[in-house]
Order: C-alpha cells, then sequence, then structure tokens
C-alpha cells in the first residue's frame, strides 16, 4: 500500500471529533458559538482542535450568528455558528435570517436531544429544523452518523454556491457520542437540480446589446451580487465602454468604487436624489445582481415607467418577482457580463450625464464641507469618520438613521467593505457583525457605527469584544431616541413619539466597565481628532457622538410614493447653515 | 379545468421532511393549495408530486415552479398547465341508500364507471376515478341519495404521450452538471 493510501486510512472518530475535524477539512479557522446540554460532546472535542480552529464566545447566540455573518461578508468564507438545542438554536433565528436575506453563506450547527428522546418535549428540545426551514437555504437533522461528514460537506457546498445562504446543520447529542471510520468526502453529493449550469443565451446578450446602443438614457442598478459573483471589473467596463451611470443598492455598495465618474451613488428610500430621478427617468435600466426589493423600487406602479428592462441575477425566483422585465437573464452575474461585453457597442451619452449632474445641483444631500459649526450631526460624523479613515476602513453599521447616513456619506471605494443588515434589518447586528469581521484578516481598521437604541439590544457583546481583544472601533451615535421610527412618527404620526425617546447608561462609564477605552465628544472639531486616537489605540474603543436629537435622514421617499417623489431637508438654512446645498 | 388552475408536476427527493418543505414554500410565497398528491414513482428514491393552485398572475405561476425547483431536494418541475396531460382524480363516498334506491344507485355508477367496492346494510362504499368535472358531477348526482362521508384524492397529471422529455431531463442531470433551463 503507498504512502498516500495509508493517508487516507479511515481514523475511528466519535461524532463530535467528525464536527471539528469536517470543519478543518472545510477551511474554517473560527467559529462563533456558546455552549449548552445538547452541544456538550462538540465542545468536549473542541479542546483538542483548539489550536486549529478558534472558538470565540459570544454572550448570546443571536450574536453567534451574527459574528458569523459578520465574519462570511468581511471575508468572502463561510461563517460558522455553534449552538445548544432548544434556547441556543432558536436564539439563532433571528441573526439566521438576517443571513439569508443577505444572502451570506453561513454553516449553523446546533445540537439537538438524543435520538430516544427526540419528539418527546424533552428538556431543552425544540423542532429547529421546522422552526428554520423557511428562514435556512437548506436544513439537515443528522441522525445517522455515517452521515455525518458528508452532510457538512453538502452544507458547505449550498452554504457558498449559486446564490449564498445559511444552512442548519441539527445534530442530536447521542450522535455525537457514536464513533464511525471517518472519511471526509471529496466531492459533494448534492442533487444535480440544485445550482445547475446554465448556458447564457447568445440571443438574449444579442437583445440586450441592442437595447443598449439604442437607450438614449440607460443606468446600471449594481446589487450585492456583484459583489458575490466578483463582477466588479465586468460591471465597471461596461459601464465605461457604454458610458452608462451605475447606481448601487445598499448592500451593492462597493460594487463600483463610489468615486468612479461612472457612479452615481446610493438608490432607493433614502437614496441620492439624483440617482432616483435617473432611475425614473431612465428607457434601460440593467439591473445586475439585486432584486428590486421595495425600498428600492418605491410604488411598483409607477417605477421607472419609460424604461425597458434587464435583469441579470443567478436565482430564478427573483426574475419577474417584484417587477416585470423585459429581458431576464438568469446566470452568475460575472460570465454573463463578459460575454455581453464584447457585444456592446462603444458609446458616450453627454446630454444624459449633463442631466443628472444638473440634478446634482438642485439636490440637498451634497458634500459637506464646512466643519465651524460646534453642532453635531451624524452626518457629520460619519464623514469626518471617513476623512480620518481616508475612506479605507471596513464600516459595519447597525439598523436605522445612522445606517442611512453610512450610506450617504461614507463614500464607500472598496468592494465588501460595508457590512449592513439589508434585507431584514436587524437592529443589534452592528457589534457583533464587526466582531465577527475582525477575524476575517482584512488588515483593515474596522469601524462599527451605531445608534444608543441598536447598541442597547446587543450591547453584551462588549464583553466579547475585550475577551478577544477584538480591534473594532465604535462609532456610537446617541441622540436619545430610536431615530428612525421617531422619524417616521413625525412626518406620518403628527409627532407621536409613542415610545421612541430612550434612555441610555452612561455610555463611556459602561464601556470602561466592560474594558474598553471609552471617548465622549460633543462637539464637532472634536470628532476627527478622536477618530484618530481611538484608532491609535491597541484594542477595542467606543466614541459616544453625542448628536442633535431631532435629526432627519433626507431625502427620503415615503413608502407608498413614487421613487422621485423625495421628502426634501426642509429650512436648510437654518438648520444646516454650514452645508453647502 | 378552471381556467385559474394551475398544474405542476414536482420530482423530489422521497426524504423525510420534503413535503413539509415543499407546503412551507407555498405557504410562505403565498401560494393557495388546491390539492397536492404524493407519491412513489417509477425510480426508487423519487417522489412525484401534483400540485394545483388557483395562482392567476402568470409571473407568479411561473415564480412557483423556479422557487420548488430551487429546494435543495428537487429534481425537476414542470408546469404542466397547458401541456396536453392525463389528469385524474380519486374518490371515495359512502352514501346510505334504502333497498327501493339500489338500482337507481347502481344505474348511476355504472354510468359514471364507477364501482361499488362495499356493501353494508344502509351503506355502500364507492369509488370513482376521472377527470374533476366528472367527479364533480358524478357527486352532484349521488346527492339524491345521502352522502355521508367523502373524500376527494386531488388531481394527478401525467403528459399525455412519450415521457421521454422528463426522464431525458432527470437523466442529464444525474449524468452531469449542466441542465437546460426553460427560458424564463
Amino acid at each position: 500500500m503507498s504512502q498516500s493510501n495509508t493517508n487516507k486510512q479511515p481514523r475511528v472518530l466519535s461524532g463530535a471529533e467528525i464536527v471539528w475535524e469536517s470543519l478543518i477539512q472545510e477551511g474554517v479557522d473560527v467559529i462563533f458559538g456558546y455552549p449548552g446540554g445538547a452541544n456538550l460532546p462538540i465542545y468536549d472535542a473542541h479542546v483538542k482542535y483548539e489550536d486549529k480552529i478558534h472558538h470565540v464566545l459570544v454572550r448570546h447566540e443571536q450574536n453567534a450568528a451574527h459574528a458569523a455573518d459578520g465574519f462570511a461578508r468581511a471575508s468572502g468564507k463561510v461563517g460558522v455558528a455553534l449552538a445548544t438545542s432548544g434556547p441556543g438554536a432558536t436564539n439563532l433565528i433571528t441573526g439566521v435570517a438576517t443571513a439569508m436575506m443577505d444572502s451570506i453563506p453561513m454553516v449553523c450547527i446546533t445540537g439537538q436531544v438524543g435520538r430516544p428522546v427526540l419528539g418527546s418535549d424533552a428538556f431543552q428540545e425544540t423542532d429547529i429544523l421546522g422552526a428554520m426551514i423557511p428562514i435556512t437555504k437548506h436544513s439537515y437533522q443528522v441522525n445517522d452518523i455515517s452521515k455525518l461528514a458528508s452532510t457538512i460537506k453538502d452544507a458547505f457546498y449550498i452554504a457558498r454556491s449559486g446564490r449564498p445562504g445559511p444552512v442548519l446543520i441539527d445534530l442530536p447529542k447521542d450522535v455525537q457520542n457514536e464513533t464511525i471510520e471517518y472519511v471526509y468526502p471529496e466531492t459533494h453529493n448534492v442533487l444535480p437540480g440544485y445550482n445547475p449550469t446554465v448556458e447564457i443565451s447568445e440571443a438574449q446578450l444579442i437583445e440586450v446589446a441592442e437595447m443598449i446602443k439604442d437607450a438614449k438614457n440607460p443606468v446600471i442598478l449594481a446589487g450585492h451580487g456583484v459583489l458575490i459573483s466578483g463582477a466588479t471589473d465586468e460591471l465597471t467596463a461596461l459601464a465605461e465602454k457604454a458610458d452608462i451611470p451605475v447606481s448601487v443598492t445598499l448592500l451593492g455598495i462597493g460594487s463600483i468604487p463610489a468615486s468612479h465618474p461612472r457612479c452615481i451613488g446610493f438608490m432607493g428610500m433614502h437614496g441620492a436624489y439624483w440617482a432616483n430621478h435617473a432611475i425614473q427617468k431612465a428607457d434601460l435600466l440593467i439591473a445586475c445582481g439585486m432584486r428590486f426589493d421595495d425600498r428600492v423600487t418605491g410604488k411598483l406602479e409607477t417605477y421607472s415607467p419609460n424604461s425597458k428592462k434587464v435583469h441579470i441575477d443567478i436565482d430564478p425566483t427573483e426574475l419577474n418577482k417584484n417587477v416585470v422585465v423585459d429581458v431576464a437573464i438568469r446566470g452568475d452575474l460575472k460570465s454573463v457580463l463578459a460575454a455581453l461585453l464584447p457585444k456592446v457597442k462603444k458609446d458616450t451619452h453627454e446630454a444624459w450625464t449633463e442631466q443628472i449632474k444638473e440634478w446634482m445641483g438642485v439636490s440637498h444631500t451634497r458634500e459637506i464641507l464646512h466643519r465651524e459649526s460646534s453642532e453635531l450631526y451624524s452626518a457629520f460624523v460619519v464623514r469626518d469618520i471617513w476623512e480620518a479613515t481616508k475612506g479605507e476602513a471596513l464600516v459595519v453599521t447597525d439598523v436605522g438613521q445612522h445606517q442611512m447616513t453610512v450610506a450617504q456619506y461614507y463614500y464607500q471605494d472598496h468592494q465588501n467593505s460595508l457590512l449592513t443588515s439589508g434585507g431584514l434589518g436587524t437592529m443589534g447586528y452592528g457589534l457583533p457583525a464587526a466582531i465577527g469581521a475582525s477575524f476575517a484578516g482584512r488588515g483593515k481598521d474596522i469601524w462599527l457605527v451605531v445608534g444608543d437604541g441598536g447598541i442597547q439590544m446587543t450591547i453584551m457583546e462588549l464583553a466579547t469584544a475585550v475577551q478577544e481583544n477584538a480591534n473594532i472601533n465604535i462609532a456610537l451615535i446617541n441622540n436619545g431616541y430610536l431615530g428612525m421610527v421617531r422619524q417616521w412618527q413625525e412626518m406620518f404620526y403628527e409627532n407621536r413619539f409613542s415610545q421612541t425617546p430612550i434612555s441610555s447608561p452612561d455610555f463611556v462609564k459602561i464601556t470602561e466597565a466592560y474594558g474598553l477605552k471609552g471617548y465622549r465628544v460633543k462637539d464637532r472639531k472634536d470628532v476627527i481628532p478622536t477618530v484618530l486616537e481611538a484608532q491609535a489605540h491597541d484594542g477595542p474603543t467606543l466614541i459616544e457622538f453625542v448628536v442633535e436629537p431631532m435629526e432627519m435622514v433626507y431625502p427620503m421617499v415615503a413608502a407608498g410614493d413614487a421613487l422621485d417623489e423625495m421628502y426634501q431637508r426642509p429650512m436648510i438654512e437654518e438648520q444646516f447653515s454650514d452645508m453647502e446645498v | 379545468m378552471e381556467k385559474s388552475e394551475h398544474t405542476i408536476v414536482a420530482f423530489v427527493e422521497d426524504e423525510p421532511g420534503v413535503l413539509n418543505r415543499v407546503v412551507s414554500l407555498l405557504r410562505r410565497r403565498n401560494y393557495n393549495i388546491k390539492s397536492l398528491v404524493v407519491g412513489a414513482t417509477e425510480r426508487p428514491g423519487l417522489s412525484r408530486m401534483t400540485i394545483v393552485t388557483d395562482e392567476p398572475n402568470q409571473h407568479r405561476r411561473r415564480g412557483l415552479a423556479s422557487n420548488i425547483q430551487k429546494l435543495v431536494n428537487a429534481y425537476t418541475v414542470e408546469d404542466v398547465t397547458e401541456a396536453p396531460s392525463v389528469i385524474r382524480e380519486y374518490m371515495l363516498a359512502k352514501v346510505t341508500v334504502s333497498n327501493g334506491d339500489r338500482v337507481d344507485l347502481d344505474q348511476l355508477t355504472r354510468k359514471y364507471n364507477a364501482t361499488i367496492i362495499d356493501s353494508e346494510e344502509g351503506a355502500v362504499i364507492i369509488e370513482a376515478t376521472g377527470y374533476d368535472m366528472e367527479i364533480s358531477s358524478f357527486i352532484e348526482s349521488l346527492e339524491k341519495f345521502e352522502i355521508v362521508e367523502l373524500m376527494r384524492t386531488g388531481k394527478m397529471a401525467m403528459r399525455r404521450g412519450s415521457h421521454e422529455v422528463l426522464k431525458a431531463k432527470i437523466e442529464q442531470m444525474t449524468k452531469n452538471d449542466t441542465w437546460i433551463v426553460d427560458p424564463v
């Protein structure tokens, strides 16, 4: 028997050991989890694998899922979360749903009660597979140890291929304790109907090239799929060759550099005024790896009424789901754009570019120039963090007003450098996701921008950040309100601020109690120096920015309005005399 | 067939929980199931479903087939609404019948090619197969007797003629990962 064959001699391992061995085979070097009764054998086996896989002990399982999600978004790898049965597993749900909505590759492993008591309402038993069917890409319960290694192989393949998503592996405790000869399969065993290689139709590509040739006012809509597919170069090449402006979705930020001359910025409910106008007045939309979410389209009946529409997406269920299009192409975006490019003629759209520039001129969300005012607005904070970090930070947000402010004012030139819960809009996402991202080895400064509401949903993870000495900086925007909801109450509920004023602990004290370095900033002039100081500090830091309480995010499309019916910032002169408008 | 009816044939893995996934998907995507029949096929490990919904919107109809196809346990899905197909339903009815009515009932069952499969004092069980309008019409005729129990299976669909299209598709998929997708 040859040497290589001897190496493949199967070893007898327990189910728990097989979990770790298989994770190593999949290239996993960090996982986020929380121990409990039903995953004790897995944790016990970890002692032998500590040097190969680092385990991050979160303070709540929801945050294990968010941290795995943040790690996945920042690293491009599959994030892994581990929880026990029952409450441990159900705590994962919000994090898994967040990952599902945003197409994040993740594998969640849950302990389960032993097979003899499955279905008996045993202590800490929950039908987590049943509960997670609607919010996972796929789910498994492994009741046969001979299928454990192959199930893990398949789960990773499913999580990362096609349109990525979270996969659950539920593992009864007695299966973790059983033993078997371990061989990790070389290939996955997923049905061939899954993720087929799709032949790109030549006729469709020619049709799209013709549509581009005939268009006077084309716009490319770039979504998260551009980043997932790694199609930034192809997308940029198309925009340059045919001179087509590109607007990005929230998760598509970074799919083309914000500073690229063809990039016209962020679209949608709080998108750039000119980008929304361009979309509405376009005669051709080329939607790339995006899903026409309601936050992006506004009222569907009035959405871009005069345009022909092309939609390219790897997920056929997204095609003609929200917006019915003229040409729907199913396929990997990078391959489709690469095949389309040679068919597209070089072109210019000067009049259209001028028109968009003109809309920029009347818009109210331009560059913020002056810094003399001492009043602190979150837009100033974000803009100054951008300047202090030279636009090079890996930015993580929570959900709410500050999230939109980051999308508007942190001009992101880099791919996969804005981590934000887009589809599900999960408050509390930011802190654990930033901790997860700190394990991705991107070599970037990590800045979490978070509100006073959101951080209080997952503030216990400050302890995790300290325990791991995670190199994250937290910009806490404190306006004393659940600001985005308060904004809706002000605009649509006649200023009845029902349950939106929120009190907070002394954030600097609590930060220091957790063991982070804390700062407080109330004056605009202190923003950049404090940001630089925090960044230079070794270890996690938190800066509380005490901002104007009644600030609103503008511009805004009210739910149910057309995309170009935007609320502009009122009383610009009084409120924002130091902003160029 | 009612105009709004939409019939899908899905080939899925014969594994625990697959039916749960399909039904959960229909609920989640807000499709109303008119009937769903599932059973074994000519291939071991492969179940066949006939799903009938009342979805009128053509884009949502296509979306349903794509959504089922997207399930990891799905082999292939075909929309047979417009395809020439044999569509059949099975029915069991328990009817109370007095001696005087028995001749009428026998005539009626013969007319509909139905069979009395159980006959006890005062009540008979009748089985019938046919396409849904036939079954409905038979049930209507039975109403002059007293129907005490009734059960319809819902529709099973099979395309007419050679079955090669589906078979070829499955075999192609099984051989390699390339799979020609119907144009969207």
